[in-house]
């Protein structure tokens, strides 16, 4: 294994790759910095373009780019208290107050090493997993695989926003989409509707294009404006702010923890991850209650050491079980079907080179990123502020050409109007989206398990150990995911009464 | 309990329906093909109405700002007409893009595109729209003519686009391989 890890290594520093890996990170490092924005947008437009691309190159730019959105995003939270993608919210707390007492760079200084720290703790225990989880899942048949998948969608589904039954009939549309075109099993041409197009499937490029950068790019626009002014004061006390985060150490390392954690758990990810680490860092560091939130640089190491290291926990159930975490991962997946990579044994056996090259994308990426924030964090605010309306025509000239790399037909862009409208419905209507991504991606997989465990066990699949404890937590996650949303709902009603009673008496006063 | 008629609840009649069709459609497959369809279709249509009774009768369900955790979340401070009105706006030039592409092709309606929106929608000056239009086109040219090598699907009358990437190929055969 150690054998495998070093080629990866060696294979990773052919210039070709590491060019497109420092690409990837600056790609990432530009959409992290631009609110509304971020690495799943990247990744969707990204996509198409890999498909000439050998493995190493692919997953080379794919994950440098997703892996420092979280170093970049800091900068829009800590100067204008505007989050540059949704796991960096709680870094707002702490960080922007920093910054209007002038502690900006001392912020950013905290914030990327912790970062850094946090994405090699993340590519490290991804590395020391690996020899764990291969006797588990070569021990994994088709029966555990289906229902690993059907795991995976159904706790995206409840979890991944406060409607659980949308996220259920979201993840169901995604399974329905990826059944178009012609089943392998019977040749049976389902839902093509005459056209020759829909025989392969729908492609994921333009759905993907379609349900998130499309959507994003429009409620921009919708939204106008720019958000803040370009600061204009250079950056000091970065050093300050190194300091600051290995005198913090072993802070920094319990929210690496706490970041691969969360990222492993399919459904929770990136808005959730630096709110884990904030809370972890109130409850456990000394006097965090009285300076929390007023400018104390531990606030900042903390989601900031999480939101990276979680890369490396999504990665786990990724590649070994075929269970993406979050949409970002899907897309990963995805990349990996169209490169006739299949996630699960064979990553882990004969496909181990790719998955050590994805390891060392991952370290490597972290280290690039932050010597590049550290150089170029006013460069990045600019663009941070670039206005909406120079960004909405690129986006949609990139989106438009991307997109029509799927197949190279008109059905891509035909596919990408429809799924942008859709996609668009779902984001205003509060339905989670993510889920369709991964219905989509699973839908193949997951029936091809399916019909191997019916076709070899017959009902008696249905029984195995595994299948049954899976079936439980499925249905744990299901009882889980209902009731907290009710719980959010019986508290937020109970806001809107006291808020309701309060504006009642300030009438009755007035 | 009270019947509230909202546009959620038109959006999960319309996925309802959506359901409905896969499933009807289903039927007339042989059992293997619409096995999975059905696994999924049939319990999704159930969960359709559930959330249609959701959406009619319990007023907010965490509802239009469910999309939380792992989503990105929307921005409700602009007013819904607001809303509306640019939505179709930015729609109109998406699908306006779309149809010059089917009729004059990729290679004329990316520049035109592009000034037209700049000029006309963002109110950014002709100097600063040529120049955009200018280093995008160098961009699209450079990366998936000379680089991807992608095929340009014909537009409904080509001859614009055929000329211009006759004229491309002739003045940068002598400089790069194309």
């Amino acid at each position: 294994m150690l054998e495998a890890a070093t080629a990866a290594f060696e294979n990773l520093l052919v210039p070709t790759r590491l060019g497109y890996l420092l690409i990837g990170v600056l790609m990432g490092l530009a959409l992290g910095a631009i609110p509304g924005l971020g690495g799943l947008v990247g990744l969707a437009i990204l996509l198409p373009f890999t498909f000439d691309m050998d493995s190493f190159e692919a997953f080379a730019i794919m994950i440098g780019l997703i892996s420092v959105t979280s170093t970049s995003d800091t900068i829009p939270s800590v100067l204008f208290g505007v989050p540059g993608t949704s796991a960096s919210q709680a870094t707002i707390l702490d960080g922007h107050p920093m910054a209007k007492k002038g502690e900006a760079g001392r912020a950013f200084g905290g914030a990327y090493m912790a970062s850094l720290l946090g994405g090699v703790f993340g590519s490290l225990v991804l590395a020391l997993s690996i020899p764990v989880l291969r006797p588990i899942v070569l021990a994994f048949g088709s029966p555990e695989f289906f229902m690993l998948g059907l795991l995976g969608i159904s706790m995206v589904a409840v979890l991944s926003g406060n409607a659980p039954v949308k996220g259920l009939i979201a993840g169901a549309i995604g399974l329905c989409v990826g059944m178009v075109g012609m089943d392998p099993q019977t040749g049976v041409l389902r839902w093509v509707f005459g056209q020759l197009y829909l025989w392969d499937g729908v492609p994921l490029v333009p759905v993907a294009l379609g349900i998130f950068a499309i959507p994003e790019i429009v409620d921009l626009t919708i939204r106008g404006t720019r958000i803040a002014d370009v600061p204009k004061e250079r950056l000091k006390g970065v050093m300050t702010g190194i300091r600051d985060t290995f005198r913090n150490w072993f802070l920094v390392l319990r929210c690496g923890v706490v970041g691969v954690f969360v990222g492993a758990i399919p459904g929770l990810g990136a808005s959730v991850v630096d709110w884990f680490a904030y809370g972890h860092a109130i409850q456990t560091e000394k006097d965090a209650n009285k300076t929390f939130g007023t400018g104390d640089v531990r606030g900042v190491l903390a989601p900031e050491a999480a939101n990276n290291a979680k890369e490396g926990g999504a990665l786990i159930p990724t590649i070994a079980f075929g269970v993406p975490g979050s949409a970002s991962m899907a897309l990963l997946l995805g990349a990996m079907t169209i490169q006739g990579l299949t996630p699960g044994s064979s990553m882990l056996t004969k496909d181990l080179a790719v998955t050590y090259t994805m390891i060392w994308s991952l370290a490597i990426a972290n280290v690039f990123g932050t010597v590049l924030c550290m150089l170029l964090t006013n460069t990045l605010a600019k663009i941070a502020m670039v206005r909406i309306n120079l960004l909405t025509p690129l986006v949609v000239v990139i989106v438009f050409l991307a997109s029509f790399q799927a197949t190279r037909h008109y059905g891509d862009l035909w596919s990408l109007l429809l799924f942008s409208l859709l996609g668009w419905f779902m984001k205003r209507f509060g339905w989670p989206r993510p889920p369709l991504i991964l219905g989509l991606v699973l839908s193949g997989i997951i029936e091809n398990y399916l019909f191997i465990s019916i076709s070899r066990y017959g009902a008696e699949w249905m029984l195995r150990p595994i299948v049954l404890v899976v079936s439980v937590l499925i249905v744990g996650s299901l009882y889980y995911g209902i009731r907290s949303t009710r719980r959010q709902q019986d508290l937020q009603r109970t806001r809107e009464a006291q808020v309701g009673r309060g504006q009642g008496r300030e009438a009755d006063e007035a | 309990m009270k019947l509230r008629a909202n546009p959620g609840a038109l959006f999960t009649v319309v996925v309802l329906l959506w359901m409905v069709g896969l499933v009807a459609t289903a039927k007339q497959w042989q059992y293997q093909a619409r096995l999975f369809p059905w696994t999924i279709g049939i319990p999704t249509m159930l969960l359709c109405f559930l959330q249609l009774g959701l959406d009619l009768f319990r007023g907010k369900d965490g509802g239009e700002d469910a999309a939380g955790m792992m989503d990105l979340p929307v921005d409700r401070s602009v007013p819904v007409a607001v809303v509306i009105r640019r939505a179709v706006n930015v729609f109109g030039w998406i699908f306006g893009l779309y149809l010059s592409i089917w009729v004059i092709g990729f290679i004329l309606s990316v520049p035109l595109f592009l000034l037209l929106y700049l000029s006309l929608q963002a109110g950014e000056s002709w100097k600063v729209a040529v120049a955009y239009t200018v280093i995008m086109v160098v961009f699209m040219i450079g990366v998936f003519e000379m680089v991807l090598h992608i095929p340009w699907p014909p537009g409904l009358v080509n001859a614009p686009q055929e000329f211009i990437l006759g004229v491309v190929e002739r003045r940068l055969s002598g400089l790069v391989p194309i």
